[in-house]
């Protein structure tokens, strides 16, 4: 194996491990909401499952046990803790990658928009590594894993970056004040300087910008790290002030991918 | 880096933001849907949906109700959250179940059925658990689904899209 290779695998592997136990961590505190009287309680959503057939809705039944759900998140954060120590293995990704719908439907399909499908974009490109590797095609299955999560992040800057791009809200600066005020920690004062049009206008502008230039960042693996270093700080900016902080975790785990990429087109 | 395959592929994903694309719905696609891309979230300014609830009073046989509020409240920004944030991501659940809600009574053609409605069911329970939090509970209420535009402040007169009969509180 190449040390880039390795180096991008280990590095995913660690990063993954680390934004699954943030993750994890978040669902074990949030276990009141799926008990028989929370929101989210099993009695209600079983009639989601209600096209199943008979044994798919005895499984879901069995999981969603508030002990054996606590019980299948706790094995998750050992499994995380497993991967960041010894890395990947294909039974330890395997068990991961099958219980992450059982995890999911407990909340309708989705907890957190975009991060649950980039979290789940890591763990397939990891998969594909394993599995590959398990077949005797090591170094071009986790090539194939790393490339396969690098076009999922690169594709999802892009296309989130073209959507603005031909919004003509966004293009005005209107948008983003206006998402700023209806978000989790109530409206902008009316001293924010997002309310200035000038402002608005440059900051919708920047992430737009920078959103769209991911294939150039391609080019050579030292814009792509330019790029990386970018990305970490516009997703803190989305934590800041949108509460996403999964999001942050789960991007940082496609970097490595991204990197890899980058080193190997050039 | 000169890979035509490459530039094609981005010059793909340009095509489909141009062309648009079409939406399919199915039971299992909707529990499954973190396994397919959507990219296009703070897209567009449109219709925003939020429950409000009041308490409803009686006197003398009349229904006396309160003025609505919000149903999700604010959170103070904190760093550690970066780590550790359940609260917050807990709230953004309850509003994804929320738009889930609106989806729903945009969609949906068995409204004759909406109290059975998974999504009514689970919004239903949010506002129970939120009332029965208040210092002082109130015995019976209300809620409504608003939609109002992102540009405008909510006008109660307009922005109703679904209201709750009068609920009784101790009832679950």
């Amino acid at each position: 194996m190449t040390d880039p290779l390795l180096l991008a695998i280990r590095a995913t592997e660690i990063l993954w491990g680390i934004s699954l136990i943030v993750q994890t961590v978040e669902f074990l505190r949030l276990i009141q909401p799926m008990s028989a009287n929370g929101v989210w309680s099993f009695d209600i959503q079983q009639d989601d499952l209600s096209h199943a057939a008979k044994p798919i809705k005895l499984l879901f039944a069995f999981m969603a046990r508030e002990k054996i759900y606590r019980a299948h998140l706790i094995f998750r954060l050992m499994a995380a803790c497993l991967l960041i120590a010894f890395g990947s293995s294909l039974s330890l990704l395997l068990f991961l990658f099958l219980g992450t719908p059982i995890i999911l439907a407990r909340w309708r399909g989705a907890f957190n928009g975009g991060s649950d499908f980039m979290t789940i974009t890591v763990l397939t490109g990891l998969l594909i590594g394993s599995l590959g590797a398990a077949l005797g095609e090591h170094d071009l299955a986790w090539q194939a894993g790393l490339i396969y999560i690098a076009i999922h992040s690169a594709s999802s800057y892009f296309l989130s970056g073209g959507v603005k791009l031909f919004n003509a809200d966004w293009r005005h600066g209107k948008a983003l004040p206006l998402f700023l005020d209806g978000s989790i920690y109530g409206p902008l004062s009316k001293q924010s300087p997002f309310w200035k049009v000038p402002v608005s206008i440059l900051t919708s502008w920047a992430f737009i910008l920078w959103e769209v230039a991911i294939p150039l960042a391609f080019l050579h693996p030292l814009l792509m790290l330019i790029y990386c270093g970018i990305g970490c700080v516009f997703h803190f900016l989305v934590f800041w002030f949108f509460g996403l902080n999964r999001f942050f975790f789960a991007w940082l785990a496609t970097y490595p991918a991204l990197l890899f990429a980058a080193f190997q087109l050039n | 880096m000169g890979s035509v395959p490459f530039w094609l592929y981005f010059g793909f994903l340009l095509l489909g933001l141009l062309v648009g694309s079409r939406s399919i719905s199915h039971p299992w696609l909707f529990l499954l849907r973190s396994f397919f891309p959507n990219w296009q979230f703070y897209h567009g300014l449109g219709h925003t949906p939020r429950i409000y609830w009041r308490a409803v009073s009686s006197l003398n046989d009349d229904l006396s109700p309160s003025d609505w509020q919000p149903l999700l409240s604010h959170h103070q920004r904190r760093l550690l959250h970066l780590v550790h944030n359940p609260e917050i991501n807990l709230t953004h659940a309850q509003q994804s179940l929320i738009d889930q809600f609106a989806t729903d009574l945009a969609d949906r053609t068995d409204t004759e059925r909406l109290p059975s409605w998974v999504s009514y069911r689970m919004v239903e329970r949010l506002v129970r658990e939120t009332i029965a939090k208040q210092p002082s509970a109130a015995y019976q209420f209300q809620f409504c689904l608003c939609l109002p535009h992102i540009t405008k402040p909510i006008d109660f007169t307009k922005d109703i899209a679904l209201q709750s009969p009068v609920l009784r509180l101790s009832h679950d």
